[in-house]
């Protein structure tokens, strides 16, 4: 009975350490679970108007902190952002995947895995009229950060955008006042293991007064997972290509590629680039960026395009 | 017909009960089958999360190769049913963008063909047969508010106060149709969002590479509805004039 049961016993732990390794390698496809719609142009042009940048072969995937904030953790920023009451309450049987807080114009959300989103309801008639230039929204945002103890301890860019645009149209005389910004936001972003993550690790809108509209602050915590091999940037180009190229709605490469535009006549690629990002708040994982600009007849003066492709070798 | 039937029944049962009764709107989903189940669950799951709300009844949810809608009788088409008939609708379609100044969508007229021609929809009470009930319709689809497109579309404000869209090409997560039904009535832990919001804060964010890059795009009668409606509290005989305001938001970055 002995001889028998300690093979048992070695047998049950090889598969109990197969199965944890097998549970820290499964990293699925980057886009498995998201829908984009639209087909490709098969007669799309495809322009490289840069070179392949230099890459590692291999990288590791982080696993972020599901449960980052408890109870406590939440109440703590709420008030320290001025929010003292309860958060919404839940009906029975849901689960509460945000805390959300109200106080009067303003709504807080506090996520568990790590985030929050501050956001200002503010009137559409009240048009701003004097936006503080770039550099005084750069420093009002980073005053706030710093105020809260959100400033990022790395960062390594800043970007400014109007990404909030209000527009009147008389649909008799097709007069128009064209786009007019609501706000600019400001974004800061941070690295890990010397790339740059594609989201921002803090953003914050500003106001025609230099008031902080919105906010978002990431405080990701990750634990280093496995290493995997990288797909080459020729490779990943290939990918977008047949993506952007197939006539079908949901072709095979839809699972590791996403891109803003889709369907246009030709494209021209400034950049190419490996960042970390972020997917279904699970994994921050490696992706080749590529971005230029994408012309169609109905947007013959060209739009900015993006595109992600999962650089997980497969 | 229907609505003096229905206000028949509200002065009854005022009389019967004694007091206010909750009023009653209508809320429709129609998903293109093409997207699988995943998405179609999450449709049903928007849809269980507005019916539950006071005042709100799901009239229909429906899962067909086309997302079906309505076009004037002016145009040959059947009006007052679908998206006309409900005072919300979700259309979740596919949109390809052919070149042409508007977009293809697979969103389809109830006797065929389709959305190639949105100057021939008119939603809302100010519709020509004055019979219209849609105040808010989502569409998630691609590139069907792109500049050269929305333009077309403008002439549909007759009444419905938004119409809420994509400039680009939209990406979102199965999962995202329910949180924004959780935003527009401030159930699942969310505080309740007006519907302007509730659209911007679902789809266009920065948490996840999948949402980055969306430019969302919202149609409306003026920024009154824009700024204020949420889905207990809008005026259904907003004014109709010729301004129209486009709210445009995204990417975040």
């Amino acid at each position: 009975m002995k001889k028998v049961f300690f093979p048992l016993l070695a047998i049950l732990a090889i598969c109990s350490i197969a199965a944890t390794s097998c549970s820290q390698l499964a990293v699925p496809p980057a886009f498995d679970d998201i829908m984009q719609g639209g087909t490709g142009n098969p007669d799309v042009e495809i322009i490289l108007g840069t070179e392949f940048p230099v890459v590692p072969g291999s990288l590791p995937v982080y696993r972020i902190d599901q449960s980052l904030f408890d109870n406590k953790d939440v109440s703590v920023i709420a008030k320290k952002l001025g929010f003292n009451g309860d958060p919404a309450p839940l009906k029975s049987g849901e689960e509460r995947a945000v805390y959300s807080y109200t106080n009067g114009t303003q709504r807080l959300e506090v996520y568990p895995y790590g985030r929050l989103k501050l956001y200002s309801s503010v009137s559409l008639s009240d048009i701003p009229k004097n936006l503080p230039s770039d550099e005084e929204c750069i420093n009002i945002a980073r005053v706030w950060l710093i105020a809260n103890d959100f400033y990022p301890d790395i960062i390594t860019g800043i970007k400014v955008a109007v990404n909030k645009t209000i527009a009147t149209v008389d649909t008799e005389t097709s007069n128009s006042s064209g786009d007019i910004p609501l706000s600019k936001n400001i974004s800061f972003f941070t690295s890990i293991d010397d790339f740059e993550i594609n989201l921002p690790k803090a953003s914050i809108a500003i106001g025609d007064g230099g008031e902080v509209l919105d906010a978002s602050v990431n405080f990701w915590r990750f634990d280093k997972n496995s290493s995997f091999d990288l797909k080459s940037p020729k490779t990943a180009l290939e990918i977008l290509s047949r993506y952007l190229s197939s006539p079908e709605y949901n072709p095979p490469e839809a699972k590791e590629c996403m891109t803003n535009w889709r369907g246009f006549q030709r494209l021209v690629i400034n950049s190419i680039s490996l960042r970390y990002s972020i997917r279904d708040n699970g994994f921050m994982r490696p992706f080749y960026i590529f971005e230029g600009v994408v012309y169609s007849t109905s947007y013959p003066d060209g739009e900015s395009f993006v595109g992600s492709v999962d650089a997980i070798a497969r | 017909m229907k609505r003096c039937i229905g206000a028949l029944l509200l002065v009854l049962s005022t009389l019967i009960l004694g007091s206010t009764p909750v009023l009653a709107w209508d809320e429709m989903a129609a998903v293109t089958n093409g997207y699988g189940t995943a998405f179609y669950y999450d449709a049903v799951d928007f849809s269980d999360v507005i019916d539950a709300y006071s005042g709100w009844n799901e009239s229909l949810t429906s899962y067909t190769p086309y997302a079906s809608w309505w076009k004037e009788e002016s145009e040959y088409g059947y009006d007052d049913s679908y998206a006309d008939d409900n005072e919300l609708s979700l259309l979740v379609a596919h949109g390809n963008d052919n070149g042409g100044s508007w977009t293809i969508t697979q969103i389809v007229f109830p006797n065929g063909g389709n959305l190639d021609d949105p100057d021939t929809v008119r939603l809302g009470y100010d519709s020509p047969d004055n019979d219209g009930v849609n105040i808010w319709s989502f569409f998630i689809t691609c590139n069907l508010f792109k500049d050269s497109s929305y333009p077309y579309w403008l002439d549909s404000l007759t009444g419905t106060h938004m119409l809420l869209s994509f400039k680009n090409s939209v990406v979102w997560i199965s999962g995202d149709l329910k949180e924004l039904g959780q935003r527009l009535t401030g159930t699942g832990g969310f505080s309740q969002e007006t519907v302007q919001g509730a659209f911007f804060s679902t789809f266009v964010d920065n948490d996840d590479e999948a949402h980055y890059y969306n430019v969302g795009r919202i149609l409306a009668e003026n920024d009154s509805v824009a700024t204020y409606d949420e889905i207990d509290s809008f005026d259904t005989q907003t004014t109709v004039d010729s301004t129209k305001t486009i709210i445009s938001c995204g990417p975040y970055y």
